[in-house]
């Protein structure tokens, strides 16, 4: 203590004690100090405390499945980014093309320590898990007006916005147009499917047909898309909107039974081979004119028009698109900024320029990917060159979020084994179907 | 002196408590700016832990005042501090996991990544659900790994891991593996070999066999009372008795395939190598009309699933047969982006389960034969298998340098490829890819680079298709590449797509299989049929009538499923592959090793 009183002691003097306050001088250099402290405080300081607007320099590394657009379109607007912007080119690592696979390595990668990812692109059921466990950071300062509904819903969990929605989905119904002459008789719901097939198969131009409705029943994710719709459509449901699992009803039996009863008999309204068939061989066994309906992804708009153009006036498949009697599940894919990144503000660039109106347009006109913003469905050349254009927004807009947690594979995994339980036995369910799904959505 | 310690021991509590809390607060702005407090449930424990600390705190003054009445006090705060630490230690990893497996749910799995065969997949796949299922008895019935198992074509797997898994590999076969599990320890050790050369960024820590399952003679089931004596019998009786029945014997690729190479080589000991070309064919599924070389578990489990009546088919065992023997081999990845390092330990615990009693059981129910358990009750005539086995050889393989001039053998005797290729000329075949070029001017390309590793008695022909007509360009014949890139060069797409024609005319043109050669078709299609006369069904029945293989390669608007091109290519043991512009190349090139019998 007693040094900083001898150095209070040994201050200098400059004037007579009293005078000091009076002195203009004195009061000159006080402002001249404060000034210069301000400034360097302003310019030197703040700033290390204020982030940065300025983009990071530097490789943007984007996982990403494999490009499935038509004509490698995502890879087009890649390259477009990186003309545009060369001190943060874009590289897409490549993973395998099937989901799990993808899924695998993506979790495997973000668990690394090394910055290995800036953009992870995610299929929407994988938002909750990858947030939950903290491999992405959330975006801040997006405008997201302009996107469609569902697909944004599915880029937030727990009420924050992890992504930005890259390409949706929803399914919808195909019909054959040979069979199903008057709009009228697009089935409005399950009832109506089961009553157009029955008349259709009896009548003697049903001769060619196997059954009425064909879905993608094979065990995998295509089940639980198809159960979740078929429930949908009859107004019941698997998990409410809280979380809390509500399959024990009445009107979900109704459509089990419905499915399992469909899948029955000598004509069945439901192709029995449906339980073996994905997406594809759905559309051949509609394609080759097995079944009046189809449940399908609108990809198969594309694959059952293909080539019909060259076909030089040989009659093809004769078909039509409708929604579906219920909600569609959402499909999709949304893009999201990996937590280890340290080029985030970069890599929300490039993920609001993969998202922006022109880029989506890009996707849907000439790769075929569904749109995530409603501008896209106005535009007047996609409405006359897509024809279902119109069908699919409003199927999108309608659609639902298969259950949304961080388990989601687990929960899949059991509701398929429910599902399956059910199909076998005329519609039941397994005794303990309620306990099985509630604990695997907390991942037991 | 009392009035100083009162003041201290009051006071020191309060700051330690204000510097806690201060503590708090900044690291509470920090989490919730980082984003870290997503939840509810993470602010609730965040409040829980925080009230602990500050109670602490001020709990330190009671404590202080309770201790100055103790005798020895040093001592007995001691002895208190370190039982505490001791219970803490024991019980709060522990109880810490349960509340957050109450509150949260279950922590992630870690991912493990099993790479295996085509043929094995089925079965490993069934075996880690259960070992997933067993991860969760001890951890409040949460799982702690979750394995991802996927399977690679042929030997491409194997290929991929000595070349470190290029980025190719990530995209066509799957994710880096953290266990390897092929069919046979004779595959692992080349492997392991050059994978730990120079440059690689994989290691592989070879593991012992898992189970075995024996090579087998699958024949339908009506054949086999026929063919069997009782007697011992090797492969080389059986296989001339099953030839003798007239039923087509398939046996997958010798070059690539552990159940095709080692029953090969044992039919090399009995017959002369041209004799078993010439009774096999190029396979690699079962059909419930022919006899397939297989191994016993993919016999079984195909009696298990898709047979309407059981057995379809029945295993013949030879006696000199050997059999694939499935080691757990784990692999570290040195990368610095993929090294995948959290899933080791879950992949150790997986090889060593494999060995414990309920691994056993799994692998049995999956029917695989663990070496150190009795067969169970899927094994049975039901299902078309023995449970018993009387095998000469107890070793899983021959000796690695033995199956090197085996190979040589192989080589020689094989039949020369026969191949008839077919283009797809047709108007969309103009439209431009993501490069600019035209999709035909892809395919030519591809079909260059395809042609140049013709084997030396290899021929082919090539012809395409457009609006209605086939125009053959190059006869059936022995010539370079470059001959086809010339005629090629001439040809301008329009029109439609008469696809079955096309393939119809190049079955009459390449013709059926004799003694000294393999036919195959290959067609390189952009869309379905819109032109031809004749239907799907008039091609499916014309293929099985033929007997002659038929591939198809699917690019642009074509689908393999949706069109049912694979009906097609089905019917003869063919293939049908969707691929894109960007891979037509190495599709085209995968085939024509595979048809003229190279390692596919």
């Amino acid at each position: 203590m007693r040094w900083m009183r001898r150095l209070w002691a040994a201050r200098p003097r400059l004037g007579p004690p009293g005078v000091v306050w009076a002195n203009r001088s004195w009061l000159a250099m006080g402002v001249a100090v404060g000034v210069v402290l301000t400034i360097l405080f302003t310019s030197g300081v703040q700033p290390l405390f204020r982030e940065s607007t300025e983009w990071e320099k530097g490789k943007l590394l984007v996982l990403s499945g494999r490009d499935q657009s038509e004509g490698g379109q995502r890879r087009a607007l890649i390259n477009q980014w990186n003309a545009e912007h060369p001190e943060q080119p874009a590289e897409i690592v490549e993973l395998p093309t099937e989901a799990d696979g993808q899924r695998s390595e993506m979790v495997a990668r973000a668990r690394e320590k090394a910055e290995n990812a800036d953009v992870y692109n995610l299929d929407v059921t994988w938002t909750a898990e990858f947030a939950q466990s903290g491999y992405l950071r959330p975006l801040s300062g997006v405008d997201t007006s302009g996107f469609l509904r569902r697909p944004l819903e599915s880029c937030h969990y727990q009420g924050v916005l992890w992504a930005l929605p890259f390409n949706t989905d929803a399914g919808l119904l195909f019909y054959n147009k040979s069979h199903v002459t008057d709009t009228k008789e697009v089935p409005l719901d399950l009832d109506d499917i089961a009553t157009t097939s029955t008349r259709r198969l009896r009548a003697p131009e049903g001769e060619g047909l196997a059954a009425g409705y064909a879905g993608q029943l094979a065990d995998y994710e295509g089940l639980t898309v198809n159960a979740l719709e078929l429930i949908w459509a009859e107004k019941g449901d698997v998990v409410d909107e809280t979380g809390k699992v509500v399959i024990d009803s009445d009107r979900t039996r109704r459509a089990l039974r419905w499915l399992a009863d469909g899948l029955k008999g000598d004509k069945p309204v439901v192709l029995p081979d449906s339980r073996s068939q994905n997406e594809p061989l759905s559309t051949q066994a509609f394609r080759d004119g097995k079944v009046v309906f189809m449940r399908n992804w609108p990809v198969a708009h594309r694959t059952l028009q293909g080539n019909r153009g060259e076909s030089a006036g040989r009659p093809g498949i004769d078909f039509e698109v409708a929604q579906l009697p219920g909600p569609s599940v959402l499909g999709g894919q949304n893009l999201a900024i990996s937590a280890k990144s340290t080029k985030p503000r970069a890599a929300q660039a490039l993920i609001e320029f993969l998202t922006s109106p022109r880029s989506q347009q890009l996707l849907f006109e000439r790769g075929g990917l569904a749109a995530t913003r409603g501008i896209v469905y106005q535009d007047s050349r996609v409405a006359t060159e897509h024809r279902y254009a119109r069908t699919l927004l409003k199927a999108i807009e309608d659609a639902r979020l298969r259950p949304v947690t961080p388990y989601y594979s687990r929960f899949s995994d059991e509701f398929r084994t429910v599902v399956r339980y059910a199909l076998d036995h005329d519609g039941a369910l397994p005794s303990n179907a309620s306990q099985v799904l509630s604990a695997a959505l907390q991942g037991h | 002196m009392d009035d100083v310690d009162q003041r201290r021991s009051s006071t020191t509590p309060r700051y330690a408590g204000a510097l806690m809390l201060a503590a708090v607060a900044g690291h509470l702005l920090s989490q919730a700016a980082t984003g870290a407090l997503a939840t509810w449930q993470s602010w609730v424990l965040y409040g829980i832990g925080t009230a602990l600390l500050v109670l602490s705190a001020s709990a330190i003054e009671r404590l202080n005042q309770l201790v100055k009445r103790i005798r020895l006090r040093w001592v007995v705060f001691t002895a208190v501090l370190v039982v505490a630490a001791g219970l803490i230690a024991l019980a709060a990893p522990p109880v810490v996991a349960y509340g957050r497996v109450l509150l949260l749910g279950c922590p992630q799995p870690t991912e493990v990544r099993v790479l295996t065969s085509q043929d094995a997949l089925p079965a490993i796949s069934e075996v880690a659900r259960k070992f997933e299922q067993h991860t969760a008895k001890e951890h409040h019935e949460c799982r702690t790994a979750r394995l991802h198992v996927f399977s690679a074509p042929a030997d491409r797997g194997a290929t991929a891991l000595r070349t470190s898994w290029p980025s190719q590999a990530l995209r066509e076969i799957g994710p880096h593996p953290d266990v390897w599990l092929p069919d046979s320890t004779a595959e692992t050790a080349e492997v392991v070999r050059r994978a730990g050369g120079l440059g690689s960024t994989v290691r592989i820590r070879p593991g012992g066999s898992a189970a075995f399952s024996p090579v087998v003679l699958a024949v339908p089931t009506r054949i086999a009372k026929d063919v069997v004596t009782g007697s011992s019998e090797k492969w080389g009786d059986l296989l001339t008795a099953v030839a003798g029945k007239g039923l087509a014997i398939g046996r997958p690729n010798p070059l690539t395939s552990t159940d095709g190479k080692l029953a090969t080589y044992a039919l090399y000991q009995e017959l002369t190598p041209a004799v078993v070309e010439r009774r096999v064919e190029d396979a690699t599924r079962l059909r419930p009309d022919a006899a397939m070389i297989t191994t016993e578990q993919v016999l079984l489990r195909h009696n298990k699933t898709s047979c309407a009546q059981s057995p379809c088919l029945t295993a013949l065992y030879p006696s000199d047969t050997y059999h694939a023997d499935y080691p757990v081999n784990l692999v570290e990845w040195d990368e610095w982006d993929v090294s995948n390092f959290a899933a080791r330990e879950p992949a150790r615990e997986f090889q060593a389960w494999l060995g414990t009693p309920d691994g056993m059981s799994a692998l049995n129910a999956a029917g695989l034969r663990p070496a150190r358990q009795a067969a169970g009750a899927e094994f049975s005539e039901e299902h078309g298998v023995q449970a018993g086995l009387a095998l000469d050889h107890t070793e899983a393989a021959p000796e690695e340098k033995a199956l090197e001039s085996f190979q040589k053998k192989y080589e020689d005797a094989k039949r020369a490829g026969r191949v008839w290729l077919t283009l797809d000329a047709s108007g969309s075949m103009t439209e431009p890819t993501a490069t600019g070029e035209p999709r035909f001017a892809i395919a030519v390309e591809g079909v260059r680079k395809a042609l140049s590793q013709m084997g030396a008695r290899d021929t082919y022909g090539l012809s395409v298709f457009n609006n209605t007509e086939v125009r053959p360009l190059v006869p059936l014949g022995k010539r370079d590449e470059q001959t086809a890139a010339t005629a090629l060069s001439t040809v301008q797409p329009t029109g439609g797509t008469p696809l079955h024609t096309a393939i119809l005319d190049s079955l009459d043109r390449v013709g059926a299989n004799d003694a000294e050669h393999v036919s195959a078709v290959i067609a390189l299609t952009d869309g379905e049929d819109t032109t031809s006369a004749q239907t799907r069904q008039d091609v499916v029945d014309a293929v099985r009538q033929k007997g002659i293989r038929v591939f198809v390669i699917a690019v642009g608007d074509a689908s393999c499923a949706a069109h049912g091109l694979a009906a097609i290519t089905d019917t003869s043991g063919g293939e049908c592959r969707d691929s894109t512009t960007d891979t037509l190349g190495d599709d085209l090139a995968a085939l024509f090793r595979k048809v003229w019998g190279g390692t596919g």
